[in-house]
């Protein structure tokens, strides 16, 4: 049963048409990204899976509740962060815990207190007043909220906000290794690249509307291995490998070339045998970025199929 | 069951953070101020009248007329100045009298027995006019307090001592129209549209606890802090009072229950008065010792605030920006004010402004402002009125509201 089901999901907002019937699902364990330019309707969509708001058509389950009709039962299982996690300024970590703990109603409160406290690493600065703490520090926080229900779904809108290279990387094996314990995690972010290190499967909104869902590696690589060789003359080099390997192009004096990694020796024979004076040669993969803003911009990347 | 534990939960949080906040600590200090100024205005009265009222000042009064009046019959004897001579004379008496009167309070029931002789007396007479009626009212009235008064032993509190209850029953009437709403507004206007203005609304709500309850649990917290805030001052005021001008008279009666019915008079209106004639009814009146009837009045101001937190609190559902419900909350207050000095009608009555004092609905005050004899459990139902349509529509809009910008 998936953790998290969205069918055929609408929000309008004033007579705007908002999220246009989204369906997606998020499988135990998994790590479910979600992209999507400004204005698609991410951070609407997150406010609607955590009961903000209501969809104008369509139904939310989590663990298979509908998070409408059997809310205590769907919420008990959810930690979210909605944007910045504000928590009370004068109260300390330790009261504000204990604030959403008493809501949560969890038995052995002080025990678990201390224990989500160890886990973001705030249990020194627990007893101080949150107006003291640093942003990164207020993130943590945030996020020992979101677990203190020991939540089988964490929902995050762009969680790593304001932490420090180190912080955003304690973030992403936090993350990875509540995945590894059965926990599923719906994250949405505009850093495409903490998305491409932490996330299994990545959906993709635009305007409302779903572009494309699918895994991550796949979609970075497109399903096609290409090798980038550094070269002084990139135009000679383009004409020289340009009957054998098919789809070569140049750019800025790295020449992209479609082919397998066992080819990479013939290949480098060729060149060397025209005397090219080669400087490099790395397999290539795209970036997320690039993936992302081709499909967003409605542009085929070359040799990508079915998008 | 889990109702009752999860909103005892609710309120415990709600508590924790309204004792945190600087809001209610405000509302504190302005309540010491109004009750340093109870103090202060307690103790000049009390010195004034111990200053003209007392024994030895009315015998100075005498011998400072006395003298006067020896200097104009030592002048020449014009119409004026004779004229001036049976003025001085005739005030002497009456000041020798009161001297009298002075020097033996323990009289006192010999003068209420004259009293009651003379209501009754004018009670005999047949009423003609509505004005007849409406002064025979009055008269019952007087009637019962005098016979109160003999029966129960209660001599008359003397002119130059204060009687704490008095004066505080004066205070709070003034108190209760705008200050105690304001303390109430400082404290409860925010308390949904803070959350919303800071954003910490938004991890409220992600639990599994459901908006109604949270609602209820902040509506809960916010009548607590009211009613502490409340009867903390009022409490405080009688025992400032008490501690300056001690507890006499506190068993002075006061009728309560006085129905009214109105009577339109031309006849009245061509003499220049009103054309309502109000006559007072005591069928289903009472006497009461003031210090109850204070200490009931301190109770019922309370219900009044109560209303006036829900009202409060309607604001601060109903506005996401807690300066707007906070200033929308005064301004009611302060328009419905202004507008009860200024329109004398009817529906008046209905306004939540005109009864954030029960008290004067029990007596029959507001009725005679109104020329609507609403009485006590009138007053009750139009207050429990408002405050069960201001929590509804809080519910009501608290539930359904979607949570899209804060």
């Amino acid at each position: 049963m998936s953790v998290l089901e969205l069918e055929a999901v609408s929000k309008r907002i004033g007579g705007r048409l908002i999220l246009d019937n989204l369906s997606m699902s998020v499988a135990a364990g998994e790590v479910y990204g979600f992209l999507g330019p400004n204005g698609a309707g991410k951070t609407t969509t997150i406010r609607l899976i955590v009961g903000l708001a209501r969809p104008t058509a369509g139904s939310i389950r989590i663990l298979g509740h509908d998070i409408a009709r059997e809310r205590r039962e769907a919420v008990g299982n959810l930690g979210a962060i909605v944007e910045n996690p504000e928590v009370y300024s004068y109260l300390t970590g330790r009261q504000n815990l204990e604030h959403y703990a008493r809501l949560a109603g969890i038995p052995n409160s002080k025990e678990r207190i201390l224990e989500v406290a160890d886990i973001v690493n705030l249990r020194q600065r627990l007893d101080d007043k949150v107006k003291r703490y640093s942003l990164g520090m207020r993130q943590r926080l945030g996020v020992a909220q979101a677990l203190l229900g020991k939540p089988r779904l964490l929902v995050l809108d762009e969680p790593t906000n304001g932490l420090d290279p180190a912080g955003m990387r304690e973030f992403r094996e936090l993350m990875r290794s509540l995945a590894e314990t059965g926990v599923s995690v719906f994250v949405s972010s505009h850093l495409l690249s903490e998305i491409q290190m932490m996330c299994d499967r990545v959906a993709v909104l635009k305007e409302g509307r779903i572009l494309a869902e699918r895994n991550v590696e796949e979609m970075m690589t497109g399903g096609e291995h290409k090798v980038a060789v550094t070269v002084a003359d990139g135009q000679r080099a383009v004409a020289i490998l340009a009957q054998g390997y098919p789809g070569t192009d140049e750019k800025e004096g790295v020449v992209r070339v479609p082919c397998e990694k066992e080819q990479i020796p013939q290949l480098l024979r060729t060149l060397v045998a025209a005397e090219v004076d080669i400087y490099g040669v790395a397999p290539l993969s795209d970036t997320l970025e690039e993936a992302f803003l081709s499909l967003t911009q409605g542009v085929e990347e070359a040799g990508e199929a079915g998008v | 069951m889990r109702l009752v534990f999860e909103l005892w939960q609710v309120c415990i949080n709600e508590w924790t953070k309204l004792i945190r906040r600087k809001r209610l600590w405000v509302a504190l200090i302005l309540a010491a101020l109004i009750v340093a100024l109870f103090a202060y205005t307690t103790h000049e009265d009390a010195a004034s009248a111990l200053a003209t009222q007392s024994p030895g000042a009315v015998q100075q009064q005498i011998q400072e007329e006395k003298a006067q009046l020896a200097q104009f019959q030592a002048q020449p004897q014009t119409a004026n100045i004779k004229q001036m001579e049976s003025g001085l004379t005739s005030e002497l008496q009456s000041l020798q009298h009161q001297y009298q009167q002075l020097q033996h309070p323990g009289e006192w029931q010999q003068t209420v027995r004259q009293e009651i002789q003379q209501d009754k007396q004018q009670l005999s007479t047949p009423a003609a006019t509505p004005q007849d009626r409406a002064q025979q009212g009055l008269v019952k009235v007087d009637l019962l307090q005098l016979n109160y008064e003999l029966n129960h032993g209660v001599a008359p509190v003397l002119p130059w001592k204060t009687s704490v209850y008095q004066s505080l029953q004066h205070f709070l009437d003034i108190v209760s129209s705008i200050f105690l709403p304001l303390l109430v507004v400082v404290v409860a206007a925010d308390m949904v549209s803070g959350e919303t203005t800071s954003g910490t609304i938004k991890l409220l709500l992600i639990r599994p606890v459901s908006r109604t309850r949270i609602l209820l649990g902040k509506w809960l917290a916010a009548l607590f802090a009211t009613a502490v805030l409340t009867l903390g001052t009022c409490a405080a005021m009688l025992l400032a009072g008490m501690a300056i001008v001690g507890n006499t008279g506190a068993r002075a009666p006061q009728v309560v229950g006085i129905g009214y019915q109105f009577v339109t008079s031309q006849l009245a209106a061509m003499q220049g008065g009103n054309s309502i004639v109000a006559i007072p009814q005591v069928g289903h009146a009472s006497v009461l010792p003031i210090w109850e009837f204070v200490v009931l009045e301190m109770l019922l101001i309370t219900l009044g605030m109560f209303m006036m937190a829900t009202l409060a609190f309607f604001c601060s559902v109903l506005f996401k920006s807690s300066m707007a419900s906070t200033a929308v909350a005064i301004g009611v207050v302060i328009v419905g004010n202004i507008a009860e000095s200024l329109i004398q009608k009817k529906f008046m009555a209905l306004l939540f402004t005109s009864h954030l004092n029960p008290a004067n609905d029990w007596t029959g005050q507001s009725a005679q402002t109104f020329h609507w004899s609403l009485g006590l459990g009138g007053g009750l139902l139009v207050m429990a009125l408002w405050t069960l349509v201001a929590l509804g529509l809080s519910l009501w809009k608290f539930q359904r509201q979607d949570i899209l910008n804060a």
